[in-house]
């Protein structure tokens, strides 16, 4: 062991003047030599630093000027490489990415607040007591099932007023701009937001709706606000969102202005919601007949319908009290979409088993639209 | 021929989703950096797997068995989980924010620096499953148990949920340790 810490600091003393300087700095960990010989699974910081070498040092990492296997779908960071060894142990290679000459604005997207992917990038800890209901825990209204009749039928419903325009700040977007705003080092999916925004536009009118919305407000809405990105998710809710508004159920709806208040719209309403969440279940059986998947494998959809309907009485206290946040439970809508489900059978089956679950939780249906149900 | 998760998401086109569903079976693969946003998962056995930086914002998983996987910097995001187990599984650094988790059970796993907040769990046991800096701020649970040796606990709620994990020594903060 000795003899082996005695030969690494020599290495190191040899190629710490040539190698760190470099802009792809190479730097070999401890940690990759230590388990290539012992084969063990970890090391700590604190014993790394027993081999008093004054340069950076990454756990686990060694760092080596090399490109990244082929299988990456982001070139810009392309720079790890990983060896599993015989006993499982994951040692990772990577190039530092040091490359900042390309500082200029490739493209700019929409985005509020910092854009920064809470969770991936070490998200600040609350350290503090919970304070779920700081104001106190919020009551829950009304009993007995109240479906908000008028607003739950498609059709119905005013044509709302040109929606407002919100503030943005722009923000670059060239790869290191790009890679803090998503954390580490996921890959942003990509769109082509004006195929999206059209193949949009073309539906609504299909189903009937004049609705007039910007591409620039489709792209906000599409923004994903944790990440500052679109993403497949954030760009099915916006659709429901804004059919949503197409239909009546609400005016001016926006991304939440508190990231802090993880609802996925704030809402203006005559029925006082101050917040829209949506829900869009998977259609099982479509993905059955088109993909051949094994069915058996999945819940019935009743079933995924019941525990959302349960859960939803709970998930409108979750924000509550948060600036900006709804100030009670009343405030907070949920919409269930219902567009991925072909079979209209099924779409009534679905309905009945989310306000079943509903009532069981909390006796209380108030709050629970549909989109698509038809 | 054996199935390789990483052939078949190479095969993905653009715009495609990764949908599995078929009993298969994944091991001893290494997933990086890959954007699989809305996949449909079901019956998938997944063993020895390491997935970093990859993105499974609002997939759905189920009847899916993580066994000795590591998940390194991964999105869960809004992600549904029915009838799954993670045993032995470790998440570093990982988005769980507001993903569902139904009848599925941790087993043996570890939660570090990732955030679960405003997530979900309905009908869902934890056994000897640890959280090292990890945010479980406001969190929903209904019909869950943890397992204390030789015991099962039933949780009320979620202030219930975060004190019986303390007093097991299941939930710790650098700071903790270091007072």
């Amino acid at each position: 062991m000795k003899l082996l810490l005695k030969k690494l600091k020599t290495y190191f003393r040899k190629h710490k003047a040539n190698k760190i300087k470099s802009s792809g700095k190479i730097i070999v960990s401890a940690g990759l030599a230590l388990s290539l010989r012992f084969g063990e699974p970890r090391l700590t910081s604190s014993r790394l630093s027993s081999l008093n070498y004054e340069s950076q040092v990454v756990t686990e990492r060694v760092i080596l000027n090399q490109k990244q296997e082929s299988n990456s779908c982001d070139d810009s960071h392309n720079s790890g490489k990983v060896i599993q060894t015989g006993n499982g142990i994951i040692l990772e290679s990577q190039q530092e990415v040091s490359d900042t000459s390309s500082n200029d604005m490739d493209e700019i997207i929409l985005a509020q607040g910092d854009g920064i992917l809470p969770g991936a990038d070490g998200f600040p800890l609350n350290n503090n007591p919970r304070r779920r209901h700081p104001f106190g825990r919020p009551r829950m209204r009304g009993t007995g099932i109240n479906v908000d009749p008028p607003q739950n039928i498609q059709g119905l419903g005013n044509i709302p007023k040109a929606p407002k325009v919100r503030s943005f700040r722009e923000m670059y977007t060239d790869l290191n701009a790009r890679r803090s705003n998503r954390g580490d080092q996921c890959p942003a999916p990509e769109f082509d937001m004006k195929k999206e925004y059209g193949n949009f536009i073309q539906k609504i009118s299909k189903k009937g709706y004049e609705f007039e919305c910007s591409q620039e407000r489709f792209n906000e809405l599409s923004t994903n606000p944790q990440t500052g990105s679109f993403d497949e998710k954030s760009l099915m809710e916006a659709k429901g969102g804004l059919q949503g508004e197409a239909q009546g159920m609400y005016t001016n709806i926006r991304r939440p202005s508190n990231k802090a208040v993880d609802l996925d719209f704030e809402i203006d309403s005559s029925e006082g919601y101050t917040h829209v969440d949506y829900k869009t279940p998977i259609d099982f059986q479509d993905l059955a007949d088109k993909k051949g998947i094994d069915v058996s494998n999945f819940p019935s959809l009743e079933t995924v319908a019941y525990n959302m309907g349960k859960k939803i009485t709970p998930q409108k206290e979750q924000f509550c009290g948060l600036p900006d946040g709804p100030k009670s439970p009343e405030n907070v809508l949920h919409v269930v979409n219902l567009d991925l489900i072909r079979d209209s059978n099924q779409k009534q089956n679905m309905i009945d088993s989310v306000l079943k679950g509903a009532e069981d939780k909390g006796d209380n249906t108030v709050g629970i639209y549909f989109l698509n149900y038809l | 021929m054996k199935n390789n998760l990483q052939s078949i998401i190479g095969n993905l086109e653009k715009g495609d989703k990764l949908e599995l569903g078929n009993n298969e079976k994944f091991s001893n693969e290494i997933l990086l950096n890959q954007s699989l946003q809305c996949s449909v998962l079901g019956g998938i056995n997944f063993v020895n797997l390491t997935f970093k930086n990859i993105d499974f914002t609002g997939s759905f998983f189920s009847k899916t068995i993580f066994e000795n996987c590591r998940f390194s910097n991964v999105i869960l995001r809004k992600s549904e989980f029915w009838s799954c187990t993670f045993l032995e599984c470790q998440m570093t650094g990982s988005n769980l924010t507001r993903a569902e988790f139904n009848s599925s059970t941790f087993k043996n796993c570890e939660f570090l620096n990732s955030n679960l907040r405003a997530s979900d769990f309905m009908d869902f046991e934890f056994r000897e499953t640890i959280f090292k800096n990890s945010n479980l701020d406001l969190i929903l649970i209904e019909d869950v148990k943890v397992w204390k040796p030789n015991e099962w606990i039933e949780i009320k709620d979620e202030s219930d949920f975060e004190k019986i994990l303390k007093d097991m020594n299941l939930i710790s903060t650098d700071e903790m340790e270091n007072s």
